[in-house]
């Protein structure tokens, strides 16, 4: 301290910056509460804001009161203290005793000393007076504020902490230089080491060097932005490639706080759906490319079967057609269509069936199929084939007809020409067989011949007698006419084997048929001294069948049975045809006593050109069996348990629906 | 006197039997009909003179068969065949057999009646041979042993003496033998005896 002088001197008056009233200016200006204590820790001095604060606190209870005065032994003050204070207090006393002692240079201690309507903090400071004379300096500061704001602090920090450990995520903080600074992991096996390990580690240390460019970048990223930033990863933890999302956020200039999220399983949720999703639509395209596709062969097929498609709309009376169906039909494509603009194509011969297929259906007959034929304008012919379907109501009443249509003309003109193909073998066939039994069939007509021949010569010696019996003369001449028409109906007989016309159907009698067979294989019979026995049933039941095609079934098993016996002597050789009832239809059996039929042949039997002979062709089982079932029965064998076989063939009755 | 000739009539169709029948009747010949080859057999009369008019090929017992079975009895009627096939095998066959004739139906009646014709006349003298040969057997049987036995001797040539001297008789004995044979055989020449013999063909030793 500087002596009291100048005090003349106008500016010293002003500003004096020393003595006591200097002295005292300069502590009352402190906010600190401020007591000088003598080396017995007597309170000497305080400042404004010591004495202030002591009046504030008049009604309190403890250290405050006694802290007014000049002169109060401050230390006895603090060991006094009790209550919740006390600690504190003794805490206090014990440590200004250090310093007032000279064992420490500073004393510091922060106590509360709350009021009754605010929390208020302070912190003590004693230093030592540095004077001979001792003592020290007490300052007490009001750190509420500060308290307050440190408390604040922790709560902050708390409500951060306890956001973070439920925060499912790693977080790190990082230095703009890679360096982390702090990890925080809830679940440190997220981590692909142990936590303490991460720090003060470089992150060109820990990750892989890529990964480590990358983060670097992003980091710099970031604190450059001064905004979020954030990035996805792969990287392995234990034994597996996990996912990682991580954001980054600044602190600051120099750090930043990166929280990383594993998001290896929406990762692969994510990429799953995605499949799935690319599948379903790669799925859904190969599904429209295939309807596509199915849709152009549908066009293809119907356009190459020339299929055509009508539906009669029986609610409303309206046919409608497909472009295709119009053009089978010769109809133009915006030509007005009715059903009887239709029928009126139809072949005549056809139209019953065509009412059938286009007209209103009484019941569904289900799929029927119905080939007809139709007379375009330009005069061409075609053979369609239609087919139809009822579509029906709730109620079961027929509303709509449905029906497809094809031009079946080539396959029709093949069938008629295999049919005439067919005829043409049959008739060959025949004329073949009649070839071979024509010395019989010769011999057949011989017989009225020589008897005419024979009559005539014997009435002219008659007549040039003297004395003609005119009488014995018109008996020649009636035995001759008889003679002569038994001879026509021999011709006859052969020229319906000989002809070639179409199979005209009648009913027919099976005995009288056998029987004329007979007739007509008995010179044969007679040559290849064969005995042939007939066991015809009585009253049997007419059958619809062409004559002479049956009648060549019957001579071509007969002529069979007897090439069978060949090697057999002469009085065993027996041919028994037998004609019986059977379930709807009429049974002929041509059986022998011949040498049967061989296990190895019996497939090749009815095979066309397979023949055992050594004549023929080896045609004639298979051509009647084609006749026997164009007639609608069947032929068939069996090997008699006597030796021989016996050939069976049935055509159904003439009023169960005969043949075709 | 024997009877008339007759045509016998063998086939299946009544027609022609009936027709060949009256051509037959209308050329002055006698003829019977049979539709079978059996009925002809059963009727026995194999014996009777004429000939056979047989169709070829009929149920049963064809024409070559009935033939064949007249063969195996010593009939001596002739078979003219008639048959319906001309083929030559048939023929052929039938001829071999000793058919008379083969014909074809129609037949035209001259080449009918021409045949029957000739099969009658071969029958009549193929007949009297028969009967003469008979009658050869008969005279010969009628002959003693020991008058066979000088009857062998004297148609080889030998006379008397040495037909004695073969037998061991006298001369003489040989000569009254000669006589009775002559007698019996109705002959007067040894030319005839040797005729005779040779003709029966019957030399025993």
């Amino acid at each position: 301290m500087t002596p009291p002088s100048n005090q003349d001197n106008p500016r010293n008056k002003t500003m004096q910056a020393s003595g006591a009233a200097f002295d005292s200016a300069v502590l009352d200006s402190l906010s600190s509460h401020i007591a000088v204590l003598d080396r017995e820790g007597v309170i000497v001095a305080v400042n404004r804001a010591w004495k202030q604060f002591a009046l504030d606190n008049a009604a309190q209870p403890g250290i405050a009161p006694g802290l007014t005065e000049v002169g109060t032994d401050y230390l006895a003050v603090c060991d006094r203290a009790g209550g919740d204070r006390a600690e504190g207090a003794h805490e206090a006393a014990a440590g200004i005793r250090q310093v007032l002692r000279g064992e420490s240079g500073e004393f510091v201690l922060e106590y509360a000393c709350h009021s009754a309507h605010q929390r208020r903090w302070f912190i003590m400071m004693a230093t030592p007076l540095g004077s001979e004379r001792g003592g020290a300096v007490l300052a007490h500061t009001n750190i509420t504020a500060r308290k307050l704001a440190e408390e604040a602090l922790r709560q902050s920090e708390a409500r951060n902490r306890a956001l973070i450990s439920a925060i499912p995520d790693i977080i790190f903080t990082l230095s703009r230089a890679g360096e982390y600074l702090d990890v925080h992991a809830s679940d440190p096996s997220l981590l692909f080491m142990p936590p303490e390990r991460f720090l003060h580690k470089k992150i060109a240390e820990v990750m892989p060097a890529s990964l480590a460019d990358a983060f670097l970048a992003v980091i710099a990223e970031t604190l450059r932005a001064g905004a979020m930033r954030e990035m996805r990863y792969w990287l392995p933890v234990g034994s597996e490639e996990r996912y990682f999302e991580v954001r980054f956020a600044p602190i600051g200039d120099d750090a930043v706080i990166a929280i990383v999220r594993d998001i290896t399983g929406s990762e692969k949720e994510r990429r799953s759906r995605e499949l799935k999703a690319a599948q379903l639509s790669g799925r859904l395209e190969s599904r429209e490319a295939d309807l596509h596709e199915s849709e152009q062969r549908l066009a293809l097929a119907a356009e190459a079967a020339n299929l055509g498609i009508w539906i009669r709309d029986l609610a409303r009376g309206e046919f409608w057609a497909s472009e295709r169906w119009r053009r089978l039909f010769g109809f133009e494509p915006d030509e007005a269509l009715e059903v009887s603009s239709v029928l009126e194509r139809i072949h005549p011969a056809d139209l019953p069936l065509a009412l059938d297929v286009f007209g209103a259906p009484a019941a569904d007959d289900g799929n029927s199929d119905f080939a007809y034929r139709v007379l375009l304008p330009n005069g061409a012919m075609r053979w369609i084939s239609s087919r139809k379907r009822l579509e029906c109501d709730a109620a079961g009443q027929p509303i709509l007809v449905r029906g497809v249509s094809l031009d079946i003309t080539p396959r029709k003109l093949a069938e008629l020409e295999i049919q005439q193909k067919q005829r043409e073998v049959t008739y060959l066939a025949r004329i073949a067989t009649l070839g071979e039994l024509s010395g019989a069939l010769a011999h057949e007509l011989n017989q009225p011949l020589a008897a005419i021949l024979s009559n005539a010569q014997a009435a002219q010696r008659f007549l040039a007698r003297d004395n003609t019996d005119l009488d014995e003369v018109r008996d020649i001449l009636q035995d001759i006419v008889d003679e002569d028409k038994r001879a026509g109906e021999v011709i006859r007989r052969l020229r319906r084997l000989f002809s070639k016309g179409e199979a005209s159907l009648h009913a027919l009698d099976l005995n009288e048929l056998a029987l004329e067979v007979v007739r007509i294989l008995r010179n044969e019979l007679i040559n290849r001294g064969v005995m042939l026995q007939t066991e015809l049933a009585p009253a049997l039941p007419p059958v619809r069948a062409d004559r002479v095609q049956l009648e060549q079934v019957i001579i071509n098993l007969v002529s069979n049975a007897c090439d069978a016996m060949e090697a057999l002597p002469m009085p065993q050789r027996l041919v028994i045809v037998r004609t019986e009832v059977g379930d709807g239809n009429v049974q002929v059996t041509v059986e022998d006593r011949g040498t049967g039929i061989a296990p190895q042949q019996a497939d090749k039997v009815f095979v066309p050109f397979a023949t055992t002979k050594d004549h023929g062709m080896g045609l004639g089982l298979s051509i009647c069996r084609n006749i026997v079932h164009a007639h609608g029965g069947r032929l068939w064998f069996e090997n008699n348990r006597g030796g021989g076989a016996s050939f069976h063939f049935n055509i159904p009755a003439a009023d169960a629906g005969g043949a075709a | 006197m024997s009877p008339a000739p007759r045509v016998f009539l063998v086939d299946d169709q009544p027609a022609v039997l009936k027709s060949l029948a009256r051509l037959l009747t209308a050329a002055g010949l006698e003829s019977t009909c049979y539709q079978s080859a059996q009925a002809f057999l059963d009727d026995g009369r194999t014996d009777v003179p004429g000939c056979l008019v047989l169709d070829l090929s009929m149920p049963g017992m064809d024409g070559i068969a009935l033939q064949r079975a007249l063969a195996e009895q010593a009939c001596i009627l002739p078979v003219i065949f008639l048959s319906g096939t001309g083929d030559i095998d048939s023929s052929v066959r039938a001829m071999k057999f000793g058919a008379a004739d083969f014909l074809t139906k129609p037949v035209d009646a001259d080449k009918l009646l021409a045949a029957v014709h000739a099969a009658i006349e071969a029958n009549a003298r193929a007949r009297a041979r028969r009967a003469e040969l008979d009658g050869i057997r008969a005279l010969l049987a009628s002959l003693t042993p020991r008058e066979f036995e000088v009857l062998q001797l004297l148609v080889q040539g030998k006379l008397n003496k040495q037909v004695a001297a073969e037998l061991g008789a006298a001369e003489k004995t040989v000569k009254v033998h000669r006589g009775r044979i002559m007698a019996k055989m109705k002959t007067r020449s040894l030319a005839d005896l040797v005729r005779m013999v040779d003709r029966a063909g019957a030399l025993r030793k």
